[in-house]
């Protein structure tokens, strides 16, 4: 029989998983190109809410835990084709030629000459993941060979051994992203806005003449970008598969509940008694803390609560 | 039936890991278990048992015994130098199957109860006959004057020297049980004492009071230094990622006993409070 056994309820389990859960943080950059597209993300989440079961089969499955996108910027660059208005010739030359000419004016002649961001934050998405619950001894690699386990629960930051309880997940299902309906109108209106501005040195008829040759904005930012009538699915697609962000979080997730953050842990040796006053006099002040060695620790959970299983060294 | 159908944690240990526990302690925390003057502490080679004890204790200049001033020989300046070590120590939760008690504990355990084998040894520095001849005081030819009042000067005892301590060792008995005390709004696990019996000396009066002593000893120096917190005992698995208080679950129907002393483990039943 194990020499100590430690059970949590479901319900305390959860707390414990709550706290894990409140501690994740994910941030992310980066860009690619995909054709006439120059593209870049810049993203933060966090995890919230979701729902906990301890199963019987020796499994804890987590369902529709929130992804909060705390930040979702995407940021679009593409090429507007050169639109050249006016040196038409306003006097003639009867002898041939022209006197007067009215000046020619070229506008989006650089390449991309439209960059705007689309601050897409604020949506939720869902992650639910199930696995087993797993002990992995843990040994500081900040403390130094031969540091004794007093030295080391005292230094600051503590560099003690431990045994860390983790969820090791065996599958992790995320939803895609699935940005607001209006990314068609803040597209739009951010390109609108670029536009203005590039065209605003323009006197007013030629910026309304080359603006009558684009046409409707959004029709250009089709064309331009082979988009299809759905621009909320391409921006989804974006994000979601071409720059993979799903698989990028899911891997995230994967790695945080089995390898990073340990659900809970147990310092080895544990301290069973705290430092003591030395009884004989001020020198050394204190007694040290008892400490007892912790070995083969192991978890498991049945439906209602986990339970962990050691013996004292 | 699950560990936590009535608490929200549920700590165990087996009488084997506890017994595991009371040696590191022994070893860590020499000094809880041995008594000494300061001559025999300055020199542990005199004690009647040698101190096994963890490198750290060492390493951190703890000490192996607890000083304490010589047995003073009333009507003296003098006292002897003395030392009592607490050696083995053995735990059985009930049912008692670890070792027979004593008839004067009433065996078998009694439900709920622990029971103690421990080796006692103590040692008294008798000093040489040679050094007491010379301290035997001459007759006194006047009455002693008694000091102005407010004037006593502190009453020194000093130790007389001596080559080893004459030692002995005696075999006890302990039945003992476990309760949860709060001290500064915090509960504690805190082991108390029922009875104690030695084997094997006469007369009686003498085997009484010498099991009066160890009894006092035990009750108010070595148990009160064995008493766990009760967050400590479930490996303080909640940390503080969450702002809980541990506490006992009040004894009831479904939890008779709390702590409870059975099935050869201490089972303490706990229960979150959202502070």
């Amino acid at each position: 029989m194990a020499h100590v056994t430690v059970a949590a309820s479901e319900g305390t389990f959860v707390r414990i998983f709550d706290g894990v859960r409140d501690a994740f943080v994910f941030e992310q950059a980066g860009s690619g190109t995909f054709g006439p597209l120059t593209a870049s993300y810049d993203v933060k989440a966090h995890l919230a809410n979701g729902s906990v079961d301890l199963r019987g089969d020796n499994t804890v499955l987590v369902s529709e835990l929130d992804i909060k996108w705390d930040r979702l910027d995407l940021s679009l660059g593409f090429d507007i084709p050169e639109v050249c208005v006016g040196g038409f010739c306003i006097i003639p030359n009867p002898f041939g030629g022209c006197i007067l000419r009215a000046p020619r004016i070229c506008a989006f002649s650089g390449n991309p000459d439209v960059s705007v961001t689309l601050p897409l934050g604020g949506i939720t998405s869902e992650v639910s993941l199930a696995g087993r619950l797993l002990t992995r001894y843990f040994v500081d690699p900040a403390r130094p060979a031969g540091m004794n386990d007093w030295d080391a629960q005292e230094t600051t930051p503590p560099v003690y051994n431990q045994w860390q309880i983790f969820l090791d997940p065996q599958w992790v299902d995320i939803d895609p992203i699935d940005v607001a309906d209006t990314v068609g109108d803040l597209l739009e209106a951010a390109v609108e806005a670029v536009v203005d501005n590039l065209l605003g040195w323009l006197p007013s008829w030629a910026r309304n003449l080359i603006k009558a040759i684009l046409g409707p904005i959004i029709n250009l930012i089709r064309a331009i970008l082979d988009i299809p009538d759905d621009i909320q699915e391409w921006v989804s697609d974006l994000l979601n598969v071409s720059f993979g962000l799903l698989d990028i979080l899911a891997q995230v997730i994967l790695d945080y509940f089995a390898a990073k953050q340990p659900l809970t842990f147990v310092e080895d040796p544990y301290p069973i008694l705290p430092a003591a006053a030395n009884p004989n006099g001020p020198v050394p002040p204190m007694l040290v803390p008892v400490k007892i060695p912790i070995r083969d620790l192991k978890v498991f959970n049945t439906d209602v609560e986990m339970v962990l299983e050691g013996n004292v060294g | 039936m699950a560990l936590t159908d009535h608490c929200d944690i549920f700590a165990s240990f087996h009488e084997d890991g506890f017994n595991q526990i009371v040696h590191h302690i022994q070893r860590q925390r020499p000094s809880m278990f041995n008594y000494a003057t300061r001559e025999i502490a300055s020199d542990p080679r005199r004690l009647c048992e040698a101190i096994s004890v963890h490198p750290i204790v060492g390493v951190r200049g703890n000490p192996l015994v607890t000083i304490v001033d010589p047995l003073p020989i009333p009507g003296s300046d003098y006292g002897v130098n003395f030392a009592v070590q607490l050696v083995d120590l053995r735990i059985d939760f009930h049912p008692g199957d670890e070792f027979p008690l004593p008839p004067q504990l009433a065996p078998p355990l009694a439900p709920q109860r622990l029971a103690i084998q421990l080796k006692i040894c103590g040692g008294l520095g008798c000093p040489p006959r040679e050094v007491v001849d010379h301290l035997i005081p001459p007759p006194r030819v006047r009455p002693e004057r008694k000091p102005e009042r407010g004037a006593d000067p502190p009453h020194v005892v000093t130790p007389l020297p001596f080559r080893e301590l004459t030692c002995f060792c005696l075999q006890a008995f302990v039945v003992a049980g476990i309760r949860v005390r709060n001290y500064d709004g915090k509960p504690w696990l805190e082991p108390f004492l029922d009875g104690l019996e030695i084997v094997d000396i006469r007369p009686e009066g003498l085997e009484n009071a010498i099991e009066c002593y160890i009894a006092l000893m035990l009750k108010l120096v070595v148990l009160p230094q064995l008493r766990i917190l009760l967050e400590m005992a479930p490996l303080d698995i909640i940390k503080d990622k969450v702002s809980v208080s541990l506490h006992p679950v009040p004894t009831s129907a479904a939890v008779p006993n709390n702590p409870a002393i059975e099935d050869d483990q201490l089972k303490a039943f706990i229960k979150l409070e959202v502070s």
